[in-house]
């Protein structure tokens, strides 16, 4: 199915650095309806928040089993809808928590906050 | 084919129901492992398409229950963020017949599902000769 005039503007606004378009595009075209698309932006959108909140509850108690279980499932969520600029955040709060060593991990806990407030603004405007 | 799919995160849910469906299949959806294992009582699918971690009943323990109380009747792929040789021998001890890791790719999901599909015949055809 070809892409509407929705979807259209919605690849042409979102920055690639924080949203990757293709993979909106493969998206739209394994769902076959845009309406789902942003059906699923809208979704991983709104389970961002308790997933960060889950993210530094995790950090803060030093489980890094937990970290690591958000992260991964929050990297899946990212990459479905092309939020690479989140994956690479998740990706480096992976890594502290498969070292075993949170010592860092509230600043990358500052970073995936922003990269999540960028995606926001990236794929919420297009709702609008 | 009639698919249940065991997902906790909401957004790989919905695109998982979302590609299926658009494939033409018949997706029921539930949020854990122990949603699923409920389901099941309703009626074996075809294919379960699993994810690995999940809070209560996890991937590979949903597998080994399937595999003890429906034997090989459900072809069961292990979906996961997880990446690595252990993991694909852990999913597969488990008794799953398939891995798949996420993001999930539209293809490799077709291609999955194209051996189910030809096992499921083969075995329905089995069946048949068997009942002569």
């Amino acid at each position: 199915m070809p892409a509407t005039r929705a979807l259209r503007r919605r690849i042409a606004v979102t920055r690639p650095d924080v949203v990757d378009r293709a993979v909106l595009r493969t998206l739209a075209q394994a769902v076959g309806d845009d309406a789902i698309v942003d059906e699923i932006c809208a979704l991983f959108l709104q389970e961002t928040g308790p997933r960060l909140q889950a993210l530094r509850a995790a950090a803060l108690r030093g489980d890094a089993e937990a970290l690591h279980a958000h992260t991964l499932t929050l990297k899946g969520s990212a990459a479905s809808v092309g939020a690479v600029l989140v994956v690479d955040a998740a990706d480096e709060l992976d890594a502290l928590a498969g070292s075993g060593d949170l010592a860092g991990a509230q600043a990358w806990l500052t970073r995936l906050a922003e990269a999540l407030d960028l995606t926001r603004a990236e794929l919420g405007r297009t709702h609008a | 084919m009639r698919i249940l799919v065991a997902e906790d995160d909401a957004v790989s849910r919905r695109v998982l129901e979302a590609v299926l469906e658009r494939m033409g299949h018949e997706c029921a959806v539930t949020a854990d492992g122990d949603e699923a294992w409920a389901r099941l009582a309703d009626g074996a699918p075809e294919v379960l398409i699993t994810d690995w971690m999940m809070p209560g009943l996890a991937g590979p323990d949903l597998c080994r229950k399937v595999r003890e109380h429906y034997g090989e009747s459900v072809y069961v792929v292990m979906l996961t963020a997880l990446s690595g040789e252990a993991h694909v021998r852990e999913a597969m001890a488990a008794g799953a017949d398939d891995f798949l890791t996420k993001p999930l790719d539209r293809n490799q999901l077709q291609m999955r599902l194209a051996v189910a599909e030809r096992l499921h015949a083969l075995r329905a055809r089995v069946h048949e000769l068997e009942a002569r």
